[in-house]
């Protein structure tokens, strides 16, 4: 019996790790200035959303918590796959017609920023876009729930910072919009 | 015992609420299998030495395929593109972006003349490709190490 209670008490504690791992993993950790935050940390092993960074084409450091509060939808792509620029004008499209309305695309492109730089104003990507080498993205990515490292791949985040869906391959238009409508920020009167 | 796995079981249990917690849900490109990790995708086998030249070849998985125009093998310490590439004929593509390109599936074998015809103990190669299921993957580049053999068996 003994043996029973000592076997029951460890999966107990396995289980409430496991799951308190997912949650420290997917939760959004505010910005760490703010003191009363009540998220569980991150622990070593894995990754916060608030502490990925990406650097932009203008040279500066971006976290994703600079976008707290909006839809956020990070699209990560490249200017070497085609499905990701066949995706764009959708996400252009769903950025004019939702940004007044709390709704943000952010561009991480696993590439090179001259190329990103150079293909900007053909795609007519007029949202954030950010550049990283391909293990550094692959790293980010694989945080985020994309294990083959693959694009596009996209992860939608609520104004609450939560992850609301992530989504490997392009998004049709169709399905964006109804994505982003289902989750758009309550609108302040 | 059947009462110790069900104590297992509600024990393991516990802690799928705070794991669901994030409402974090998986929504991958439709049909199927799991993607396969790039290394998987494009399997590449040991590089071989034979005749002053290597010869290089990946297994490429049914459903994914490699781009002709994105295979880049390279010398540590030789200027980039300085040796020559010998690639097969490739199938015709037709991509929704860039239009006309041409692919592989399945086996390729190609072959690279080093500028200095000497014998390399590494060789750096790179290879771009994607899955039918309209995903692709970025730059996969190894540096591996090549296996001296007497020579090329004839139709290699």
């Amino acid at each position: 019996m003994a043996r029973i209670v000592r076997l029951f008490s460890a999966a107990i504690v396995a289980g409430v790790v496991a799951g308190a791992t997912g949650f420290a993993l997917y939760r959004y950790v505010g910005p760490s200035s703010g003191s009363s935050s009540s998220a569980p940390a991150a622990s070593a092993t894995t990754v916060a959303l608030a502490d990925i960074t990406f650097t932009g084409l203008d040279g500066q450091t971006h976290r994703l918590a600079d976008w707290h509060g909006k839809l956020l939808l990070v699209n990560f792509w490249a200017t070497w796959c085609a499905p990701c620029r066949v995706e764009i004008p959708a996400l252009v499209a769903a950025q004019k017609k939702y940004g007044a309305r709390g709704f943000q695309v952010i561009g991480p492109a696993v590439d090179d920023p001259a190329a990103v730089r150079a293909q900007l104003g053909e795609l007519g990507i007029d949202y954030p876009v950010m550049t990283g080498t391909p293990e550094e993205m692959i790293r980010t990515m694989g945080a985020l729930g994309n294990d083959p490292g693959a694009l596009p791949f996209s992860v939608l985040i609520g104004a609450d910072g939560h992850i609301i869906t992530n989504h490997l391959g392009a998004f049709s238009a169709a399905q964006l919009d109804t994505l982003i409508r289902e989750h758009l920020p309550p609108q302040s009167a | 015992m059947t009462g110790l796995r069900v104590l297992l079981c509600a024990a393991l249990c516990a802690g799928a609420p705070l794991a669901g917690a994030a409402d974090f849900t998986w929504s991958g490109p439709s049909g199927g299998a799991a993607l396969l990790p790039a290394e998987q995708a494009f399997a590449m086998q040991p590089v071989t030495w034979a005749n002053g030249r290597l010869r290089l070849d990946w297994n490429v998985a049914p459903g994914y395929y490699l781009y002709r125009d994105r295979i880049k093998v390279d010398i540590p310490g030789d200027p980039p593109g300085a040796g020559r590439l010998e690639l097969p004929p490739a199938q015709p593509h037709k991509d929704e972006f860039f239009g006309e390109t041409h692919i592989y599936r399945g086996h390729l074998a190609v072959r690279y003349v080093p500028p200095a015809g000497q014998f390399p103990r590494t060789v750096e190669v790179t290879v771009q490709g994607c899955a039918d299921r309209g995903v692709c993957y970025p730059p996969l580049t190894r540096t591996v190490a090549v296996q001296q053999t007497s020579s090329i068996p004839a139709g290699r």
